[in-house]
């Protein structure tokens, strides 16, 4: 399946990944996020959005469980300027969850 | 249900016997399930390592550079860059089913549009800050192409793991020593009633035979 690579997200982010050379981008703020964010999951034509996590984070939380079942498209939070991932983390501990046992800590 | 409130028939017995045979054959699959995931799992965590600290640590410098470009040059400037840096992002998503999980398999082609292999924006016009903040930027982008792959498939993995485990995990230390517990119950239960109406059979016929004799 052909499909493109679309940014939705804060003034850096966006300008940032057009820097890089993406032609699909989309300069939301926080409340005109999650419209725009399901306009883009129903339009079926982009296979990756890139997002900003902290938007992300703010969602409804009926589209999250959507989106964690979905194969496709598939979501990438960014982390913002601090640096600091949650989403690394979440995986982390579902890890730590499933298995019984660190992986990070190996690393 | 209680191994207590299950009638004491042959029938319920035969019937438990049955469960317990469909169970462990359950119980075998899901285990091997589980052990097809935690393979494929940890196949996938090789492959993406430690993209993630390593993709925040890459976006704060990218940030960083940015911010400076748009210091150097206006935002509008930028804009009129990246116009000239677009490039032909070709995603193929195919969709991979590994024990009913689906997992994305992305391949990606890229191609610059500018012609001959250089960014002809002006050099006059234009300073190192915004080539630093592309190049970083460039990075990151094919950091964020990997990740999309590799992410959503741990996750999906993972909590498909999870569940499978927990399946495991609920016939093995609770369905299954529950429906053995029914058997021995049941068993116990005939083999008591067996013997009650032996003695008493036992008993009648001695009655019966003193009766004859005093006749």
């Amino acid at each position: 399946m052909k499909s493109k690579i679309i940014v939705i997200g804060d003034a850096p982010l966006v300008m940032g990944f057009k820097l890089a050379g993406l032609e699909h981008t989309i300069q939301v703020d926080k409340d005109s996020f999650q419209e725009n964010f399901e306009k883009i999951l129903a339009n079926g034509e982009y296979g990756i959005i890139v997002t900003n996590e902290i938007l992300l984070n703010n969602i409804d939380w009926r589209l999250k469980k959507k989106l964690d079942n979905i194969a496709y498209p598939v979501v990438v939070p960014i982390p913002d300027k601090s640096g600091v991932s949650v989403e690394g983390d979440e995986i982390r501990s579902l890890i730590k969850r499933a298995l019984g046992f660190d992986l990070g800590a190996k690393k | 249900m209680a191994a207590t409130d299950v009638n004491p028939t042959r029938m319920e017995l035969i019937k438990t016997k049955e469960r317990i045979v469909l169970a462990k054959k359950g119980h075998k699959l899901l285990k091997q399930k589980r052990d097809a995931l935690i393979l494929e799992f940890f196949k996938i965590l090789k492959k993406a390592q430690d993209l993630r600290g390593e993709l925040a640590n890459r976006m704060k410098r990218a940030y960083g550079s940015l911010a400076l470009a748009e210091t150097y040059h206006n935002i509008q400037e930028l804009s009129k860059v990246s116009l000239d840096l677009r490039k032909d992002i070709d995603i193929e998503i195919d969709v991979q089913n590994v024990m009913g999980v689906k997992i994305p398999n992305i391949t990606t082609t890229m191609e610059t549009k500018h012609f001959m292999s250089i960014p002809s924006y002006s050099v006059a016009a234009t300073s190192a800050k915004i080539d630093a903040a592309v190049e970083d930027f460039d990075e990151v982008l094919k950091m964020v192409i990997k990740l999309a792959e590799t992410e959503t498939a741990m996750k999906r993995l993972i909590l498909e793991i999870e569940k499978t485990k927990r399946r495991v995990n609920a016939l093995e230390y609770v369905l299954i020593p529950r429906l053995d517990e029914q058997k021995r119950m049941i068993s116990f239960r005939l083999e008591e009633m067996e013997r009650d109406s032996f003695v008493s059979l036992k008993a009648i016929k001695r009655r019966l035979e003193k009766e004859k004799a005093s006749i």
